[in-house]
């Protein structure tokens, strides 16, 4: 009974203290953010109102590559039976590697393309089949069909232009394979300024510091759905009938 | 002829030409807000006050009718077209050289434009949405068709080749990939370009225009040259990829550019900074803080020129140190109706710049 009653003191103890650290977390969330968004201010003050919007945002290599991961850690209740909702969780950023896909076979060269040398400097691409299908399936699954810009195929082209006589034209998807989905400081510009960097910085800090409040809030319900659990139990020993 | 009596004469025959459009520039200049009205706009509460106070100032036709809920980029967006419309005044009755040189002013925003169109059709972006973004001084006819187009070939043959911009674009030719990386190097490269060609015109104008925009442009190659070293710190970006696209002008060319090209972190910059420039407002120990950012230090270096250059008389420079001076002003506003829409007044006063100097 005594150890049962030190228990419980410390997990009100814990409640207590993780309910501080909580509060804590998400004013330093709340803070961080603004400096974020603030940071992009600076970036329009320096480069103009357009230079951090949507018409920025890379749709196609978009892939989250920084992921949370929950990895369970079970409070037990006095009868050694676990409560139920008494699990807490770690959360772990975790920065998952970029795999490039293996580029595909490129299709044999013609008969009747001569070895014409290309005068321009422009290296001659493999033509190689595009991913352009089924991303177009993807936007349309989402319901961003109508957002894209009607792009001309090649097929529906009738200007009369001998393919074999101008390059071909640049393989987007191509370029996107080698070079990898690129971090989302990129889609504003090549070169990033301080402003964009420290944005980048501070997002990031937003992630862990999310997975972080996360952790203790999980930490919290555990102990909370415990001592709810011990209540019943104590109650229902204390009964007559 | 004596010197004095040349210069003279070329005075009376610049007012003969241009005096006019001088007596409008002046008007114009007027009309930018005031440490009075800046000081107002610090104490504004919500961006509907913003607007209330602007329309007590030049801004009112354009932004009186401004509808409810407010942004900030509506705000400058709608104030540009002050600019726009100062600039077509002046554009219409220009005769040459004037016209030629206030020509030469758009040219930067059509290098902004087409670098913002190919990366938005890169990014899958609507043309429509795209040129509605676009700088309406740096808007051409052809502007649509960079989306067409399926390669750099082709966006030079269709597009670029009728612009003023052809001559600068034949360095850019061996670009492929047209990823972030490279179509940030266009843009250097074409901003370089287009610098030297300027500063060649302005020579050939002699006198105190060719003296005071020799300054001006100097300044911008050391501001360009700096500002690519600090962006490319940490990219992919190789040295000497660096060094191609800094200015051939300024007071770094060449020592300095030999220096920067050579930096590994913004302490070295910092260093070469301190070596090389000697502007009045750069002293020891620059430190960027982000209290007072390094674009903040060029900004107010660049309108202490532009007011210097528009003291002068019986000069074309006076026109693109007007045209500074209305864009920095939009950047104040830019600056201020983003701190009150972010809660964050505080900090208006670390990115205000004073562009009238009263």
């Amino acid at each position: 009974m005594g150890a049962d009653k030190a228990r419980e003191e410390s997990d009100l103890v814990r409640v207590l203290e993780l309910t501080e650290e909580a509060v804590r977390l998400k004013l330093a969330l709340g803070d961080t953010i603004r400096e974020g968004t603030f940071a992009f201010s600076r970036q329009r003050y320096a480069r103009g109102p357009h230079a951090v919007s949507e018409t920025q945002y890379d749709l196609n290599t978009m892939r989250a590559t920084t992921k949370i991961s929950a990895t369970p850690r079970s409070i037990d209740g006095p009868s050694g039976v676990s409560a139920p909702r008494s699990t807490s969780y770690t959360f772990n950023v975790v920065e998952t590697p970029f795999e490039p896909e293996p580029e595909p076979e490129p299709e044999p060269k013609p008969a009747a393309r001569s070895g014409k040398a290309d005068d321009d400097g422009l290296r001659r691409r493999p033509k190689v089949k595009t991913n352009t299908e089924k991303f177009l399936e993807r936007m349309e699954a989402l319901g961003l069909r109508d957002q894209l810009a009607e792009v001309p195929r090649e097929a529906d082209r009738d200007d009369g232009k001998d393919d074999d006589a101008s390059p071909p034209p640049i393989d987007i998807d191509a370029i996107r394979r080698k070079l990898g989905p690129r971090k989302p400081i990129h889609w504003f510009g090549g070169l990033p300024s301080p402003e964009m960097r420290s944005a980048e910085a501070a997002f990031t800090r937003c992630v862990q510091l999310c997975a972080r409040v996360a952790e203790v809030e999980s930490e919290l319900r555990a102990l909370t759905a415990r001592a709810r659990v011990d209540a019943v139990q104590l109650h229902e020993v204390g009964d007559p009938s | 002829m004596s010197n004095a009596h040349a210069s003279g004469l070329d005075r009376t025959l610049h007012n003969l030409k241009n005096g006019f459009l001088q007596g409008v520039l002046r008007g114009c200049h007027r009309g930018l807000l005031s440490t009075h009205d800046y000081s107002k706009l610090m104490v504004c509460e919500t961006l509907d006050d913003v607007k209330t106070l602007l329309c007590s100032t030049d801004y009112r036709a354009l932004i009186q009718d401004l509808p409810s809920p407010l942004h900030s980029s509506t705000i400058v967006s709608t104030c540009t077209q002050k600019m726009v419309n100062d600039f077509n005044i002046f554009r219409s009755q220009a005769g040459e050289p004037l016209g030629a040189f206030l020509d030469f002013l758009t040219y930067g925003y059509m290098i902004d434009n087409v670098v913002l169109v190919v990366t938005g059709v890169l990014h899958e972006r609507g043309v429509h949405e795209l040129l509605q973004k676009c700088h309406p001084l740096g808007s051409f006819d052809s502007m649509a068709s960079i989306a067409v187009a399926n390669n750099m070939r082709e966006l030079y043959r269709m597009v670029i080749v009728d612009t003023p911009l052809a001559p600068y674009f034949s360095q850019c030719s061996n670009q492929e990939d047209l990823d972030e990386l490279n179509v940030e190097i266009m843009r250097n490269i074409l901003y370089k370009a287009y610098l030297h060609d300027f500063m060649k015109f302005c020579e050939g104008v002699g006198g105190v225009t060719a003296t005071s925009m020799m300054d001006i442009l100097g300044f911008e190659a050391d501001k360009r040259a700096i500002t690519i070293t600090v962006n490319s710190l940490g990219t992919e970006l190789s040295r000497n990829d660096r060094g191609s696209l800094f200015p051939e002008l300024g007071s770094l060319y060449p020592d300095g550019h030999r220096d920067l090209v050579s930096c590994n972190d913004f302490v070295q910059v910092q260093a070469t900074m301190e070596m090389y420039l000697s502007y009045e407002g750069f002293g020891t120990g620059l430190i960027q803080t982000n209290d007072k950012p390094l674009e903040k230090i060029f900004s107010e270096e660049k309108m202490k020129k532009c007011q210097s250059a528009f003291k002068e008389q019986f000069n074309l420079a006076s026109f693109y140190a007007y045209m500074k001076m209305r864009e920095q002003e939009l950047r104040n506003l830019m600056w201020i109706t983003e701190c009150i829409a972010q809660d964050q007044k505080h900090r208006i006063s670390d990115g205000l710049i004073n562009v009238m100097n009263d």
